[in-house]
């Protein structure tokens, strides 16, 4: 009787795990079997447009866009539900008075626990088949998901979908994200950099320095400068100096710019110690000492002022961000924002955008487009989505990424940057043209273009389609290893550590990062 | 005398985090940013340490004012804990305790094999075990309640293994001399070998308490709603902005087991006289 | 006949009383442990095709996992025997002192305060210009760096033993309440000094409660990863990356196949561990 139990105990054990284990194997058998029906067979679009989707995303920025997204996609496919799901809460604003001026600074305080936490309850759900339906990769590592298999390839939806056609889109954007040939993630929108200089200070040396070439380096910018700036300065009280960057966010732009050569995502392998990193820190340490460049911004605390009670990074005095905003600097490094307003300097046109650098980087001219160290001309990308290989909603979840892309979606205000639609990208430039580009739809008005602002219009074009022509790589540097070398060369800049010691520790927590 | 210096040692967390949360938040700033002020640099100090300070210049309870009184989310958060850590210690005190004398009752063969994998399932790795639980529960229809952390907590095997072993203790002869008597096993059960287990009972509900109430990626996971998170969670992430309060919350978070350790203390303080250890 | 059903009886009661605690552990433990078993033996969680034991003979050649092998043996090594001894001597010279009730409360504090004042102190103890660094500089010696160098192993241990030592002590307590009066009285009657009541009762009988303690220790030093990782993140300093480091990463790569793999190594030694310990504590 008791042998009988404890065996039908057993028995039942078991068979529930067989059930669990073949019904879990059927389905991954049902799922691989499908994947690759659809591959032979020719991926068709199938299903309706219908049902619930989730979306799911870190960063509160995405807020408005998502949810002005979800509304109009709800209207326009009724019996559709968008949910939208942000882990993350927005910022304080602090503001500061003076003189009557009030200054607000955000401070984000980047929360890395909540943002790990994010990851792991993002990968739990992932991994038990119950997540998103889309993702926002904004915090998400991008690449472990592909090589894992959980981000869908939308170049078979983009191919099987008669109403999507891809000469509509920026596709060297998009071919810039791809990964191994698979489109995994769809940008929305995507920006440059310009590196300009101050005309009034370099005036013909800046034809030496740039040379007519199109697209050149930071660096090479850099060092081609230097001799320059020692000449110019000689006599000065106030040195000029030449870049508006603190020791640690050049470093970090220069590193950028070499990332490839130091980190091999697809081989797993890195190499910090070969000597060009240190040459690196080096460097940056120099253009500091000789005062090439300025100081850091947010570096020193000021005793007994300021917003110095919460324990929040420290806020600089109002009197040096205005005197750091009105300081000249002979190169700057400035988004494509800033294009519009250094064509049309003498024209009557409103500037939409400040310089992202400094006021006085108004008045800079275009030098060149900024590129990598290899010669690839980089772009940033913005808002980009994923699809869940294990969505139950695929179809609806397809729509709402198409959605997303199309025109109505991309002239939304909460595009940041250059839409990749390029009907979208159009639209906006004349907008800005016509001064109506931060104007709600509904008040704008139709208005025709002047002769002379057609032709600032189609110069303004010029340039932006012929930058982003050249754009040919997005080089997703995995936030992970820049944490580490954010945080180790911190280290070094404060004297800590020296840069074999900084590059060594790199070099084993990188590589152990890669060999996980 | 090596007692004493121990103590002080693992007190000094504890005097913090109590003095601490009664200092404002400026001067907490101050201490523990360890940041250089340009006076500083003029004067060639290179570097500043943290200071611990124990006593607060200026003390205050603007902070414990905060948590309990003007942001009300603190004692929602700390009611949540006690609804999942209650449960889990009842249950899993019941359900041990039971299987505790079942392991003894029963002659069977095999049942070293069963305790065995006891054990052995109690080395895995929480991350795991987290997948499968999840998916478990939602197999159960349980995912988005507390439930999900609680039963897995109440049919935890540490509980049965720890008052198995403290059973071993029991000599024979108590549990047959009942057995002859005619009692049934229940009443056996009841009377005499429970009050036998008390110390490893107040062992185990002091220990799952501790377990439960610190709990932290089991509730990431498993609770969606923000505002039905145990405190455990919201203690778990320092932002540097919010020092000062945490210090408050972390006084009040503790002050709870801190409670139910001197009461489970009591029963096997009471335990230990019994047994006449001299 | 009878006598077999009262026999039955007996078994079935006893089968009776562990039956909730077998249901539920089947439910919330075995079959998690059988998924993670068949999670190890694919290449991937969903849709992935059977792999053998490719995972495991990946992962021993997998240097992340061989160095987070390395420090946690390490650790243990260093830890357990230190907890065990600090906590026995605790244990032992608190039954006789008058200030028992105090001192156990004390040692059970570091139990209680949350991860996130632990890290926070630890931090702020143990951090480049931490206090500690700050002691040392006023008596003139070089400031050590503490949470990424070598002696990081060396903080690793001081935290987890001052948050355990008080997890043993209250094992320990329980398993000397648990030994009878009359196994004393009578070695008192017997004339046995204090050596040798603590040699031939005390020790004996509190074998069971050392078995629990190793198992647990075992676990625990697992979950000081807790602390850890909040201290140094996800990948410190090379000497304190640990197995728990390992996995989490694992996890969080979404990398299953690997992560359970590991699970099911670190389990299966472990048990066998733990299973020869309650063998030999049946012979004593």
């Amino acid at each position: 009787m008791k042998k009988f139990l404890f065996t039908a105990l057993l028995l039942l054990t078991a068979l529930s795990l067989a059930a669990c284990s073949a019904g879990t194997a059927q389905g991954s058998s049902r799922q691989a079997g499908s994947a690759e029906s659809a591959r032979e067979e020719g991926f068709t679009l199938e299903g309706e447009v219908n049902g619930e989707i989730n979306i799911s995303c870190y960063d509160f920025t995405y807020e408005s866009l998502l949810n002005e997204a979800a509304e109009k996609f709800e209207s326009k496919y009724p019996g559709t539900t968008v949910n939208v799901n942000l882990f993350s809460t927005p910022p304080e604003i602090k503001t500061m008075e003076k003189d009557g001026m009030k200054m607000a600074i955000i401070t984000t305080e980047a929360d890395p626990q909540a943002e790990s936490d994010y990851i792991f309850k993002s990968g739990n759900d992932i991994m038990s088949g119950q997540g998103a339906d889309i993702y926002a990769i904004d915090v998400l590592p991008y690449y472990k998901y592909v090589q894992g298999g959980y981000l869908e390839d939308l170049s078979k939806y983009m191919d099987a979908d008669t109403d999507f056609n891809t000469s509509d889109y920026k596709s060297n954007i998009l071919n810039a994200v791809k990964y191994e040939g698979g489109q995994y993630i769809m940008p929305l929108s995507y920006s440059f950099d310009i590196l300009t200089y101050d005309p009034e200070i370099l005036e013909t040396a800046a034809e030496d320095i740039f040379n007519g070439k199109e697209a050149m380096s930071l660096a090479q910018v850099l060092e081609l400068t230097t001799g320059f700036a020692d000449e110019y300065n000689v006599a000065r009280e106030e040195p000029v100096k030449l870049i508006n960057y603190g020791k640690e966010n050049l470093f970090s732009t220069l590193f950028k710019n070499n990332y490839k050569s130091f980190v091999d995502i697809e081989n797993k392998s890195c190499d910090f110690n070969s000597g060009s990193f240190t040459d690196l820190l080096n460097m940056v340490t120099a253009y500091a000492d000789n005062g090439y460049i300025s100081d850091s911004v947010f570096g020193m605390m000021k005793k007994g002022g300021g917003e110095a009670g919460s324990g929040a990074p420290e806020m600089p005095d109002f009197e040096d961000v205005q005197r750091r905003l009105s300081t000249a600097y002979m190169l700057g490094l400035q988004g494509n924002q800033s294009l519009f307003n250094m064509l049309n300097k003498d024209a009557e046109v409103t500037r939409m955008f400040m310089s992202s650098s400094s006021a006085s980087a108004e008045n800079h001219e275009i030098g060149a487009l900024s590129a990598n160290d290899f010669g690839d001309v980089e772009a940033d990308v913005f808002n980009m989505f994923g699809m869940n290989s294990n969505s139950k909603n695929k179809r609806t979840a397809w729509e709402f990424i198409k959605f997303l892309l199309s025109d109505e979606m991309q002239s939304s205000l909460n595009i940041i940057s250059l839409p990749v639609n390029n009907n979208a990208r159009a639209e906006n430039m004349k907008l800005e043209v016509v001064e109506e580009l931060f104007v709600p739809v509904e008040e704008r008005e139709a208005k025709e273009l002047t002769p002379e602002q057609q032709a600032i219009l189609d110069e303004y074009a010029g340039y932006i389609e012929d930058y982003s022509n050249q754009i040919n790589a997005v080089t997703l540097t995995d936030s992970k290893i820049m944490s580490i070398v954010t945080e180790e060369t911190n280290l070094f800049f404060t004297g800590e550590k020296s840069a074999e010691e900084a590059a060594s520790s790199i070099q084993s927590k990188v590589s152990l990062y890669l060999n996980e | 005398m090596l007692l004493g210096l121990l103590s002080v040692l693992f007190l000094l967390p504890l005097i913090v985090t109590f003095t601490n949360s009664f200092m404002g938040e400026i001067e907490i700033a101050l201490n523990y940013s360890g940041k250089l002020s340009l006076f500083d640099l003029a004067e060639g100090i290179s570097s500043a340490f943290i200071k611990l300070k124990l006593i607060p210049a200026e003390a205050t309870l603007k902070q414990y004012k905060s948590v309990l009184i003007s942001d009300p989310t603190f004692l929602v958060l700390l009611s949540n804990s006690i609804k999942l850590t209650v449960p889990v210690v009842i249950g899993n005190i019941i359900v041990s305790a039971l299987a505790s004398y079942g392991f003894i009752l029963w002659k069977f063969k095999y049942k070293e094999i069963i305790f065995y994998i006891y054990i052995t399932i109690m080395l895995m790795p929480m991350q795991a075990v987290l997948v499968p639980n999840f998916i478990a529960a939602g197999k159960l229809g349980i995912q988005e309640s507390y439930l999900a952390i609680i039963l897995p907590g109440v049919f935890s095997p540490f509980g049965t293994f720890l008052l198995r072993q403290n059973m071993k203790s029991i000599p024979k002869s108590y549990l047959e001399s009942a057995e002859i008597d005619g009692a049934s096993h229940m009443s056996v059960f009841i009377n005499i070998v429970l009050p036998q287990m008390k110390s490893g009972i107040a062992a185990l509900a002091m220990l799952t308490f501790i377990e439960y109430w610190n709990i932290v990626e089991q509730a990431i996971i498993f609770i969606k709603d923000y505002t039905k998170e145990p405190l455990s969670v919201y203690l778990s992430r320092i932002a540097e902005g919010r020092i000062s309060i945490i210090f408050a919350a972390s006084c009040v978070y503790m002050a709870i087991p801190l409670w139910t350790l001197v009461f489970g203390r009591e029963d096997l303080e009471r335990g230990i006289e019994m047994s006449g250890v001299k | 006949m009878s006598d077999y059903f009262i026999k039955l009886k007996a078994r079935s009661a006893g089968l009776g009383f562990l039956l909730p605690s077998l249901l539920g552990i089947s439910i919330f433990f075995i079959w998690p442990f059988a998924s993670t078993i068949k999670y190890a033996l694919y290449d991937k969680p969903i849709g992935g095709s059977f792999a053998g034991l490719n995972n495991f003979v990946e992962l021993m050649g997998n240097p992340a996992y061989r160095l987070g092998l390395k420090n946690t043996l390490i650790f243990m090594a260093f830890s357990i025997p230190l907890n065990m001894a600090l906590a026995l001597s605790s244990a032992l010279v608190l039954k006789n002192s008058a200030h028992r009730k105090l001192f156990t409360l004390i040692f059970l504090v570091p139990m209680v305060i949350p991860s996130g004042s632990t890290a926070f102190f630890w931090q702020k103890m143990f951090a480049k210009n931490g206090f500690l660094n700050g002691l040392l500089y006023s008596i003139g010696l070089s400031r050590i760096n503490w949470l990424d160098s070598e002696y990081a192993m060396a903080v690793i241990v001081i935290i987890f033993a001052w948050k355990n030592i008080g997890y043993n002590m209250i094992l320990f307590l329980s398993g000397l309440a648990s030994i009878p009066k009359e196994h004393y009285e009578s070695a008192h009657v017997d004339g046995a000094g204090r050596l040798r009541v603590f040699l031939h009762i005390t020790m004996p009988g509190l074998a069971p409660t050392f078995v629990i303690i190793f198992i647990m220790n075992v676990i625990n030093s697992f979950k000081v990863f807790k602390e850890v990782y909040l201290l140094t993140g996800s990948h410190p300093n090379e000497s304190i990356y640990l197995l728990q480091h390992f996995m989490n990463n694992m996890f969080n790569s979404l990398n299953y196949p690997r992560l359970g793999a590991a699970s099911i190594l670190v389990a299966a030694v472990a048990g066998i561990a733990a299973i020869i310990f309650v063998k030999m504590e049946r012979q004593v």
